[in-house]
C-alpha cells in the first residue's frame, strides 16, 4: 500500500510540474507580443513597453523565465496585476474563502437533495416515484447552471422577495440561492450514485439475511444498507468539491458575488495576464490536491485495496 | 449445424450496428429526446422560412413587449424580435458544440491512438499531457484559451474542443490498449500491414462504439460550456444571438422582461435534456449489443 501512496503522490508532483509550465505558459502562447496586448492600445509609448516588459522578466531567456516563476510561485509570489498593481496572491487570499465557503455550501445542498432522490427512487424502484426523481435527476443535469440561477432569481427575489437577487455576504439569506445553483445540478449525480449503490447493496445476501431474521425495513436501509452504499459516494464526494470550485465562475458572475470565479472573469476581460495565471495556477493546484487527497482516503476506506 | 450456419445469410439486418440502432430506437426516452432535438433542429434550420424578420434589426419603438401574437417570445430593449433571434440563435449554439466535439474529438482520438498504440515513451508522453490537462476542471481549461486566444465565438469554440481533447484521448487510448493484443491485429501485422493502416482499418472501427457515446454526451456538454463562456460575456460577441448571449444581455431585465432570460434557456435546456436522453440511449444499446466473450 505504500508503494502505491509514493506511486500516487510522486504522480501528482508530475502533473503539478506540468500544470505549472502549462500556466507560465499562457502569456507567452497570447498571439503577437503580449506586452503591446496587454496595455491595449491606448498606452503603446516604447517607454511603457520596455517598463513592462522587465517588471515581467521578458528580456531573459525563456528557461530562465519559467525557473523564476517556479521558484516565486513555490514561495507564494504571484507576481502583481498589471491594472491595479496589487499582489496576485493578496487578491485571491481575499477572495478565495468566499468561493470556498459558496462551494461548501453547494456541496451540502447536492448532498442532502441527492441522498434524498436517490433513496426515493432505490426505494421505490419500478414505481413511478422511482421515474419521478430520475426524471428530476436527468432534468438537473441537463440545466445549465446560469439559467438556473436566473429562473431562481425571478421566482425568489423578483416574484416572491423572499431572497435577495445580489449575494455580496456569507449570510444564509444570501447564500441560499446561490447554493441551490450551484448544487442542484451536482445533486443529480449525487442522486444517481446513491440509486446505484443502494439498489446493488439491497440486493445482497446479507440484506435478504437481515431481512428474514425480521430487521424492520428502517433499520435494514439505515443501518445495514446505507452505510454500505455511503463509501464510493464519499470518495465521490471529493472530486465533487473540486469541481464545485471551478463551477463558482458562473455563479458568482450572476449574483455578483465576490470570489476567485469572479476575479478570473474580470481578469480575462482586462487582459490582465498575472491575475489571470495566479487564478488558473491556484484552482487547478486545489484540483489536484483534493483528487489525491480523494484517491488516497479511498484506500483507507476500502479494505480489499488497503489488505493488498 | 452447418445447415443452420447456411440457412442464415449474412444480412445487413444481423449487423452489430444495426442491431445498436434498433436497439436506440426501441428506448422510450430516446425517442422523446430525437423528436425534442428534431423540431429543434428543423426550425433553426428553417429560420427563414418560419420568419421574416431580421435577428439584429432594432426597432426602438417596440421595446421589451411582452409574447404576444406577432412576438411570440416577445421583443428585448432595443425592441429586436426574441422568437427570430431563438431560432438564429439556435444554429450558433448548435454549431458549437457540434464544431468543439469534432475539434476535440479529432485531436484527441488520433494522439490517443498513436499513444495506446505505439506505447513505451510516446504513452508516457502523451499520457502525462492528459493527465495535465486533466488536471484543469474544464471550465477552466477553456477559460485560460480564452485568455490566450481572446474572446469571440471561434475562439470559444476552440477552448471547448481544447477541453475536450483529454477525455478523448483517455478513452480511446485504453480502448487501443485493449484491442492491440487481439489475434486479428497480430494477423493484420503479420500480413504486413502498416501501422497507419492497422491504426485506422482495423483498432479504430472497434473503438468506435465507445468513442460514440463520449461525443453524442459530448456534444451536450460542449453546447452548455460554449454557452456559458458566452455568458460570461467570453463567447459570442453582441449582437450575435448566441443563447448564452442573449441570456446575459437578458439579465439585466430580468425584473422587467422575464422573457428575455426564459426563452433562451429553454432552448438550452431542451436541446442538451435531448442530448442526454439519447447519449444514455446509445449507452445502454452499447453495452447491450456487444457480443458476449466466450
Amino acid at each position: 500500500m505504500y508503494s502505491y501512496l509514493v506511486r500516487r503522490i510522486i504522480t501528482s508532483i508530475l502533473v503539478l510540474f506540468g500544470v505549472s509550465l502549462l500556466v507560465f505558459s499562457i502569456i507567452h502562447l497570447v498571439p503577437g507580443d503580449p506586452v503591446t496586448a496587454m496595455l491595449g492600445r491606448q498606452n503603446m509609448n516604447a517607454e511603457t513597453v520596455a517598463q513592462l516588459r522587465q517588471q515581467l522578466g521578458f528580456d531573459d531567456p525563456i528557461p530562465i523565465q519559467y525557473w523564476h516563476y517556479l521558484t516565486k510561485a513555490l514561495q507564494g509570489n504571484l507576481g502583481s496585476s498589471i491594472r491595479n498593481y496589487i499582489p496576485v496572491s493578496d487578491a485571491i487570499a481575499e477572495q478565495l474563502p468566499s468561493t470556498i465557503f459558496l462551494a461548501f455550501s453547494a456541496l451540502i445542498v447536492a448532498l442532502v437533495v441527492g441522498f434524498f432522490l436517490g433513496l426515493v427512487a432505490a426505494l421505490n424502484q419500478g414505481s413511478w416515484l422511482d421515474t419521478l426523481a430520475m426524471g428530476v435527476s436527468v432534468s438537473g443535469l441537463s440545466i445549465p447552471t446560469f439559467w438556473l440561477g436566473l429562473l431562481l432569481i425571478l421566482f425568489f427575489s423578483v416574484r416572491l422577495g423572499w431572497f435577495p437577487s445580489i449575494s455580496d455576504s456569507n449570510n444564509a439569506s444570501a447564500l441560499l440561492l446561490p447554493a441551490f445553483t450551484l448544487g442542484l445540478p451536482e445533486a443529480a449525480v449525487v442522486s444517481r450514485m446513491v440509486r446505484a449503490s443502494m439498489l446493488d447493496v439491497l440486493s445482497k445476501e446479507y440484506i435478504t439475511a437481515a431481512r428474514a431474521k425480521g430487521v424492520s425495513q428502517a433499520a435494514v436501509v439505515f443501518k445495514h444498507a446505507l452505510r454500505n452504499a455511503l463509501i464510493p459516494v464519499v470518495t465521490f464526494v471529493g472530486l465533487q468539491m473540486a469541481y464545485l470550485l471551478a463551477g463558482s465562475t458562473v455563479v458568482e458572475s450572476i449574483f455578483a458575488r465576490q470570489g476567485i470565479g469572479r476575479l478570473a472573469v474580470r481578469a480575462i476581460s482586462s487582459r490582465d495576464y498575472p491575475m489571470v495565471q495566479g487564478v488558473v495556477l491556484v484552482i487547478s493546484v486545489l484540483y489536484v490536491f483534493i483528487n489525491t487527497i480523494t484517491d488516497i482516503t479511498y484506500v483507507f476506506l476500502n479494505p480489499k485495496i488497503r489488505l493488498k | 449445424m452447418t445447415s443452420q450456419v447456411f440457412a442464415q445469410p449474412y444480412s445487413r439486418r444481423n449487423s452489430l450496428g444495426w442491431r445498436l440502432v434498433l436497439r436506440i430506437l426501441r428506448n422510450r426516452s430516446a425517442n422523446v429526446g430525437m423528436i425534442i432535438l428534431g423540431i429543434l433542429i428543423i426550425g433553426c434550420l428553417a429560420a427563414p422560412l418560419l420568419t421574416s424578420r431580421n435577428p439584429n434589426a432594432i426597432s426602438p419603438t417596440n421595446a421589451l413587449q411582452a409574447p404576444s401574437v406577432t412576438y411570440p417570445m416577445g421583443t428585448d430593449n432595443t425592441g429586436r424580435d426574441i422568437f427570430t433571434r431563438f431560432l438564429y440563435g439556435g444554429r450558433l449554439s448548435l454549431q458549437v458544440g457540434i464544431v468543439a466535439v469534432t475539434i476535440g474529438s479529432l485531436v484527441g482520438v488520433i494522439s490517443g491512438l498513436i499513444a495506446g498504440y505505439f506505447g513505451g515513451w510516446v504513452d508516457s508522453a502523451f499520457s502525462w499531457i492528459t493527465e495535465v490537462l486533466l488536471a484543469f476542471p474544464d471550465l477552466l481549461l477553456a477559460l485560460a484559451v480564452i485568455a490566450i486566444l481572446g474572446p469571440g465565438i471561434t475562439n470559444a469554440m476552440i477552448a471547448v474542443g481544447i477541453s475536450f481533447m483529454p477525455s478523448f484521448m483517455r478513452l480511446s487510448r485504453s480502448s487501443v490498449l485493449s484491442i492491440r493484443e487481439m489475434e486479428y491485429i497480430e494477423a493484420a501485422r503479420a500480413l504486413g500491414g502498416s501501422n497507419i493502416r492497422i491504426l485506422f482499418r482495423h483498432v479504430l472501427p472497434n473503438a468506435l462504439r465507445t468513442l460514440l457515446v463520449l461525443a453524442t454526451l459530448g456534444i451536450g456538454n460542449a453546447i452548455l460550456a460554449g454557452a456559458a463562456l458566452s455568458f460570461l460575456g467570453l463567447g459570442a460577441q453582441p449582437p450575435s444571438p448566441e443563447w448564452g448571449a442573449m441570456l446575459n444581455a437578458g439579465q439585466k431585465y430580468v425584473r422587467q422582461a422575464w422573457w428575455l432570460t426564459v426563452f433562451p434557456g429553454i432552448g438550452i435546456f431542451l436541446t442538451i435534456l435531448s442530448i442526454n436522453l439519447i447519449g444514455d440511449a446509445i449507452s445502454d444499446a452499447v453495452v447491450g449489443a456487444t457480443p458476449k466473450k466466450k
